[in-house]
């Protein structure tokens, strides 16, 4: 009988004691313990990036027109303007500006020095010109722009300037021309504009 | 003596008709010159410098009412220059080539924007010589591809692309304008 109990005594506090023990483990458990030290971690992340080509985009005018009265010695022309979309500044460059057919007269490109204009008889009137082309005023255009006119006959190409994202700058037409038309006339010019990315 | 006297009398109304006939033809002369120089005809004198027909009075100009003119000084008025037509154009800035093998294809974008009202036309530039030509874009239309019309070396380029347009109805050609661009070929 003594034993009986004895060995309840002793199972019940087997039980007791497991299960404190396993409280006590559970506990250590749910703490941490943050030890200090000194040392070296090393890892290696890969990253792979995709750069997408910018988009150019500008807006310009298709065509363009210009007429001279001998009378004021003036020509009058459409200012060719040019509209920058792209999200970066661009250099706008004229790659090439020449007279062309389709008029009732196609004039032979010269230079102003060429001629001495006031002077030129009918003839001469009809068949030269010296077609130029400028930067017409400053704005748009960012700072340092080229102020120089780029003569048709001189066949060059002239960088003008830079425009920034969102402006527009415009180009003027100028020439020196006769006086002695006796007769309306038409004449064409065409003009290239190159751009790139700053 | 009676025939003598006769003889006489005879020799002086000749003489008087001859005097008489030289007096007539100076004043007929003179008339005729005062004539011709108010008609500008003859200028004896030097102060007159034009010399017109001579019109007789019934000929001379009437002022007709064809008309009124228009009062004060005339002005020219401005040239009429033709309207403008703008356009936009929109294009990547890298051409991209997996072969430099004539015939194959470029990865490029370009778009002719629904507002432009030309057809547009890529041709890419190396050194002068094409190497390259899109498709023909209507108005909002686009491409993705180019294809090469000639063999190129692997490499990285700066190319020029000329956007050629031409008119929506008879197709002739309008313009221009170019784009630097950077070509790579792999």
């Amino acid at each position: 009988m003594k034993k009986r109990k004895l060995l309840r005594n002793l199972t019940a506090f087997a039980v007791i004691a497991g299960i404190v023990a396993m409280s006590t483990l559970t506990a250590f458990a749910d703490s941490t313990t943050t030890d200090s030290g000194s040392g070296t971690v090393t890892g290696s992340v890969g990253i792979n990036g995709t750069i997408l080509p910018l988009t150019i985009s500008v807006t310009h005018q298709l065509n363009l027109s210009y007429s001279i009265d001998p009378n004021s010695g003036a020509i009058t022309a459409t200012p060719i303007s040019v509209t920058n979309n792209t999200k970066v500044a661009v250099n706008v460059t004229v790659e090439s500006l020449a007279s062309a057919s389709g008029g009732n007269i196609q004039f032979q490109d010269v230079m102003p020095n060429a001629e001495n204009w006031p002077t030129l008889d009918e003839s001469d009137s009809q068949k030269y010109i010296a077609l130029g082309i400028k930067i017409a005023d400053p704005t748009g255009w960012n700072t340092g722009y080229n102020t120089a006119t780029d003569w048709a006959a001189a066949k060059t190409s002239t960088l003008f300037g830079s425009l920034p994202s969102g402006a527009t700058g415009s180009l003027a037409l100028v020439s020196d021309n006769g006086l002695a038309f006796n007769n309306t006339y038409t004449a064409n010019a065409s003009v290239v504009i190159m751009v790139n990315l700053v | 003596m009676v025939q003598s006297e006769i003889k006489k009398a005879g020799r002086t109304s000749a003489a008087m008709i001859v005097v008489i006939t030289i007096l007539s033809m100076t004043a007929l002369s003179a008339a005729l010159i005062i004539v011709l120089q108010a008609n500008h005809i003859i200028n004896l004198f030097g102060t007159s410098t034009l010399s017109t027909p001579s019109i007789s009075q019934s000929s001379l100009p009437v002022l007709e009412n064809t008309g009124s003119a228009v009062n004060g000084v005339y002005k020219q008025p401005a040239p009429s220059t033709q309207s403008t037509v703008t356009i936009t154009d929109k294009l990547q800035s890298s051409i991209s080539l997996t072969s430099g093998a004539k015939g194959s294809d470029g990865t490029w974008v370009c778009e002719n924007a629904l507002k432009n009202k030309v057809i547009v036309q890529a041709a890419v530039y190396l050194n002068n010589q094409i190497i390259a030509e899109s498709a023909p874009m209507n108005p909002g239309q686009h491409i993705q591809n180019i294809k090469l019309l000639a063999s190129i070396s692997p490499g990285n380029y700066y190319a020029t692309v000329f956007l050629n347009y031409y008119d929506l109805k008879t197709q002739a050609f309008i313009s221009k304008s170019g784009y630097r661009v950077s070509l790579s070929v792999a």
